[in-house]
């Protein structure tokens, strides 16, 4: 598939909807991982197609579109929870607390979906890709490897280390109650 | 700690359960991307592609420029290993604002002091652009007054430092330990613990000594030795000088007279004639250093 040639007198062309069609779901999947909230997914979903119309980086996508647009999806995911963070830290908790009454009913499974996606966004991007397409997207370490362009080793020890990390962050953060 | 880290894993299974429940619908997921679709094909033609253009016309001269400066950077560090070895003109211009050190000398008269590194790689020219006499100091102690407009270069010789005078005029006063050599295109001076000065001119050069014993050595000569008052000349030129008149422009000039012990009678006859008679003249052959007893007037 050929990206950088997708645009034509500045309208979208068949090539371009085809990839924003084929990998859209993947993307905003990714995103909604980290991001824990549906309006930034879809901010991420935008910004990452908006950056292709400007062909900021064709050459990596013509190369493995969907490796690239995964990889871009998480990367830009984890810089939005970064800034988000930075936000919230200045807002006031009344705001917090409705957007928590946003998501699961049960207080428990509340809480930890709310460790998971920030204890997510923490880890090392090249972890969260990872982690994400095994656990959440149940793909096998093959088709991890696939997808992302590297052997099936180096899936198995960054899951490893993700698995390792997210078990130290449950710890710091459920402490006693665990 | 081994229960905690076995809850931990489980917590963590339960975390990816919760989130996958949490997982927006495929309904969600297709709702979103078909707005987002209509939002880019919205703003397809409001983007300015412009910023590309600008970033390839960028990269075309940006290529031949870096290739231009990393060519000019190999030549630059190749010439310089292929001319290492080789002397550049006068490097180092001795002025009063750019020595290091500055040192009050007993007499208090204030001279400008240069510490120089000693090994063979760094030797280096110096010239004095003052009007006024400069000193350097060695690393062995010895130190060298230079008279306006003397250029010398210091190097590395066994067992001490050579000083290769090039033109002009110094007073040197050699440190009691280690060997100071001085070289001029006609003679070399070897000195331990000793005040002299030399004299260097393509017509000849000529030594003075002041106090202690100098081994002077005419080019193709023999050895001699000097004392105190002693004068030693080669080249064209024999005629011998007062001391004063060889060291004028020192503004130390005084103290190195007083270093004169009385008047000794002379060791050599004066050289008469075109045929030099100092010790090994003898020997033969014109052209010869001729040394004479020089007392100045005082």
């Amino acid at each position: 598939m050929t990206v950088t040639n997708c645009l034509t007198d500045q309208i979208l062309t068949e090539d371009f909807e085809r990839l924003f069609l084929e990998n859209y779901d993947l993307v905003y999947r990714a995103a909604y991982s980290i991001t824990g909230n549906p309006q930034d997914a879809e901010d991420v979903l935008q910004t990452l197609f908006l950056r292709l119309l400007r062909r900021e980086n064709p050459v990596q996508v013509e190369k493995n579109p969907r490796g690239y647009l995964y990889r871009a999806a998480v990367h830009t995911a984890i810089d939005a929870v970064r800034t988000r963070s930075h936000a919230e830290s200045l807002i006031s908790s009344t705001v917090l607390s409705e957007r928590t009454a946003e998501i699961p009913e049960d207080k428990r499974s509340s809480e930890i979906w709310e460790w998971l996606h920030k204890a997510l966004a923490k880890l090392h991007p090249k972890e969260a890709e990872v982690f994400l397409l095994r656990h959440i997207e149940g793909y096998s370490n093959v088709e991890v490897a696939h997808l992302l362009g590297v052997s099936r080793g180096t899936v198995a020890v960054t899951l490893f280390r993700a698995r390792v990390r997210l078990k130290r962050s449950i710890r710091r953060h459920f402490g006693d109650s665990l | 700690m081994t229960r905690r880290k076995q809850r931990s894993g489980q917590m963590l299974d339960r975390a990816i359960l919760e989130g996958l429940k949490a997982m927006p619908s495929i309904q969600d997921v297709d709702e979103v991307g078909m707005r987002v679709l209509e939002r880019l094909r919205e703003s397809a033609p409001d983007i300015d592609m412009e910023p590309h253009v600008q970033t390839s016309r960028h990269a075309d001269w940006l290529v031949p420029v870096v290739g231009t400066s990393i060519i000019v950077l190999c030549l630059v560090a190749w010439a310089t290993v292929v001319f290492k070895g080789v002397d550049p003109p006068v490097e180092v211009l001795l002025k009063t604002g750019t020595v290091p050190t500055v040192k009050r000398r007993p007499d208090g008269v204030k001279s400008s002091v240069v510490r120089l590194p000693t090994s063979a790689d760094s030797r280096r020219n110096i010239r004095n652009t003052e009007s006024t006499g400069q000193t350097l100091t060695l690393a062995d102690g010895s130190r060298v007054e230079l008279a306006p407009l003397a250029e010398l270069s210091i190097g590395a010789a066994s067992g001490g430092e050579v000083i290769y005078l090039a033109t002009g005029s110094i007073v040197v006063t050699a440190a009691k330990q280690g060997h100071l050599y001085v070289e001029t295109l006609t003679c070399t001076v070897s000195v331990e613990g000793a005040v002299f000065s030399v004299r260097s001119a393509s017509s000849g050069s000529r030594v003075s000594v002041f106090e202690g014993v100098v081994r002077v050595e005419e080019k193709n000569g023999a050895p001699q030795r000097l004392g105190s008052g002693q004068q030693f000349s080669t080249g064209a030129d024999r005629t011998a000088v007062p001391l004063e008149g060889e060291i004028a422009w020192s503004s130390n000039a005084a103290g190195y007279l007083a270093l004169l012990q009385p008047p000794l009678p002379p060791v050599f006859p004066p050289p008469s004639g075109p045929r030099a008679q100092g010790r090994g003249g003898g020997r033969g052959g014109t052209g010869r250093g001729g040394v004479s007893k020089t007392i100045p007037d005082q």
